[in-house]
């Protein structure tokens, strides 16, 4: 069994009268340790097929099975589980909480996870560790810069120890050297055997992965070995 | 609805924090709550206070003993007009002894001044004078059947009062101010114009509210005497002088209904009064009294349950909308939440406990400022105030709900959010 098993995935929406097909049946498999881009002109759905995967969003139709569960046909509820267990999410924008600080921010999913204090605070500090941010715990966002705000991001989406790690454009709000900061401690994170995908639109940032599926309107087009 | 213990604490935290980035916001937003939960512990401790020592003094009065008089608190209560009170016929001391040989009576006791007349006069000892006192006639049970305690000397006897001896009982006020070192028993003191001789002290007496009502600031002497000195009151003087004459009757032993029937029959009697008319006197016992007091009470809390009602109302309508406004700001944080792994529930608390922390804080200044209030009101006064812890507990309650029923709409609304359309906000 693969890590993830995806067949004939299906989303699509109501806008009034008219459906819009975002994703029109993929099916894909994808190893444990895995480093997948997902590559696609805009509007090929390759955020809705992020979305999905992260258990974000359910599909329309077809199957999901991560870590020998389907999480296609959850409720609302399990699915938060799942997301909290199983994935870490990073995303263009960061998303960080601008009141909290970096260790605060690192700590959130843990508290959603009920872990204790303490624990928390060792994790969290462990993760701003791995992403080399360990002298800047107490900071709050404003106080960071965009990479350093990133690199918090990937220790929040580390922190749980999650399955599989979904970055959606991380670049994309970044200079060209931080960005390949960035690409390098992705690299690192796939060597240390971590399941990474991410959406981009840059051919120089896809080709730091394994595999480069190819997306247009709303299918799978190509998928190549790197 | 199970939320981790560690996350309820985290809930706490970030509510706290939230409401100390919003300080104007916040502030503005309780004031309704501020106001309603300070106005019900502010007027509790003062109603309360008032209450205690009000039924302090009325139990004073005896539990069987039935006051006659010409008009009291009762009928300004029952809504009678002054005017009409005042044309009354004045009561006399025929009356008592008529009312003393009703077979359910034991005795009673006729007090002659002492209420709303012209019976002031002042006390002078050895150049000394006191101020306008009141001069109060009655029998030798006065002290009894007001459980008036003597704290120095004697009150007079029957036969003092049979012979119209000129002898007073001081009452605390021209007592300290006429004999502050002297030893007063066996002076001579002059009452108005006329020479006595002092027998007795009365030790303070209670008071409602514990005010200074003048009710240490009389001087008591035997009826007779009074009926010699100041004239007797005749009866039905319509526009005439008016007297006050309260009679205190006590039944004897498990006669009180039987007593209360047959001296109201005995008075109505006396005043010629027909079936159909109401009577023209007033019958004051002490549960009459208390029935009365306990209605005033009730309305003032009635009262003051709208009143916070509706500024706790008001309160919860700010809440509302400042709640709506923060889930709307704070969207994308939601949403960011549920990626995280928020579920509903969580999402619903956190937002719960950020608006009751808001009105619980709320809630507190109430509590302070209302028991400021009342302890200031003591201070200055020395109005009886009472602090039941009740009272906090019901605030902090009171306010707590209002965040999370007001909270409630709002906080539901966040949980129900799409995680990536609320993600994809702003
Ligand atoms: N909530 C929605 N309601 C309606 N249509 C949607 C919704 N989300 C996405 N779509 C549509 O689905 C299609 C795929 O969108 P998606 O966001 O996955 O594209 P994308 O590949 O990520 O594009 P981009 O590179 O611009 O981010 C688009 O046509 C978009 O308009
Ligand atoms: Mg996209």
């Amino acid at each position: 069994m693969s890590l993830i098993e995806v067949e004939q995935l299906k989303k699509s929406y109501e806008m009034g009268s008219e459906r819009v097909h975002a994703l029109r049946g993929v099916d894909l498999q994808v190893e444990k340790g895995e480093y997948v881009a997902i590559m696609g002109p805009s509007g090929s759905g390759k955020s809705t097929f992020l979305n999905l995967l992260g258990c974000l969003d359910t599909p329309t139709s077809g199957r999901y099975v991560l870590n020998d569960r389907d999480v296609s046909t959850m409720a609302e509820d399990d699915l938060a589980q799942v997301r909290n267990e199983e994935i870490g999410f990073v995303f263009q924008t960061f998303n960080l909480l601008a009141r909290a600080t970096a260790l605060q921010n690192v700590e959130l999913p843990l508290v959603y996870a009920g872990v204790g204090a303490d624990e928390r605070r060792s994790r969290a500090e462990t993760a701003l560790e791995k992403v080399d941010l360990s002298d800047r715990v107490t900071h709050r966002p404003n106080e960071l810069s965009g990479g350093q705000r990133q690199r918090v991001a990937i220790a929040r989406a580390l922190v749980n120890n999650p399955s599989i790690l979904l970055a959606d454009e991380p670049t994309g709000n970044l200079d060209s050297v931080t960005g390949a900061e960035l690409l390098g401690l992705l690299d690192s994170l796939h060597e240390k055997g971590h399941t990474l995908f991410v959406v981009t639109h840059e051919r120089d940032v896809a080709k730091h992965a394994q595999s480069i599926v190819q997306l247009r309107d709303g299918q799978i087009e190509t998928i190549e070995r790197v | 609805m199970k939320v981790r213990a560690a996350l309820l604490a985290e809930i706490a935290t970030m509510a706290l924090e939230t409401l100390r980035a919003n300080k104007m916001r916040s502030a503005l937003t309780i004031v309704g709550v501020v106001i309603g939960i300070t106005a019900i512990v502010g007027m509790t401790a003062l109603v309360r206070g008032f209450d205690r020592s009000f039924k302090g003094m009325v139990e004073v009065l005896g539990p069987n003993t039935v006051f006659v008089a010409k008009f009291s608190g009762l009928s300004f209560m029952s809504g009678k007009e002054f005017i009409d009170l005042i044309r009354r016929p004045n009561l006399t001391p025929d009356d008592a002894r008529a009312l003393e040989r009703l077979d359910s009576v034991r005795y009673t006791d006729t007090m002659l001044g002492g209420g709303f007349d012209d019976s002031r006069e002042r006390l002078s000892y050895d150049g000394e004078e006191t101020k306008r006192l009141q001069i109060i006639g009655t029998t030798e049970l006065f002290a009894q059947v007001g459980y008036i305690p003597i704290e120095q000397g004697r009150f007079f006897t029957a036969s003092e009062v049979r012979h119209r001896r000129a002898v007073v009982v001081l009452g605390q006020d021209p007592y300290q101010s006429l004999f502050p070192m002297i030893d007063p028993i066996g002076k001579q003191v002059r009452v108005a114009d006329q020479q006595y001789t002092v027998i007795g002290v009365m030790g303070p007496r209670p008071s409602p509210g514990g005010f200074n009502a003048g009710q240490d600031e009389i001087a008591v002497i035997p009826y007779t005497r009074y009926e010699t000195q100041f004239g007797v009151p005749a009866l039905r003087v319509s526009g005439g002088p008016h007297r006050d004459v309260t009679i205190t009757a006590v039944p004897r032993d498990g006669q009180r209904a039987r007593a209360l029937r047959e001296i109201e029959e005995t008075m109505r009697i006396r005043h010629g009064l027909r079936l159909d008319e109401e009577n023209d006197f007033d019958l004051i016992t002490q549960d009459a009294m208390l029935r009365v007091w306990e209605q005033t009470t009730q309305a003032v809390f009635l009262s003051l349950v709208v009143i916070s009602s509706i500024a706790l109302l008001v309160g919860g309508i700010g809440v509302m909308a400042i709640m709506t406004m923060s889930v709307t700001e704070r969207t994308n944080e939601i949403g960011l939440r549920k990626a995280l792994g928020a579920r509903r529930r969580e999402i619903l608390w956190q937002f719960l406990v950020e608006a009751a922390t808001l009105t619980l804080a709320g809630g507190v200044l109430g509590v302070l400022l209302g028991s400021g209030t009342g302890l200031l009101v003591h201070l200055v006064s020395g109005f009886p105030i009472s602090l039941p812890w009740w009272s906090f507990a019901l605030g902090l309650g009171f306010s707590a709900s209002v965040g999370l029923i007001f909270g409630m709409a709002p906080a539901i609304r966040a949980s129900r959010l799409d995680p990536i359309e609320a993600l994809r906000h702003e």
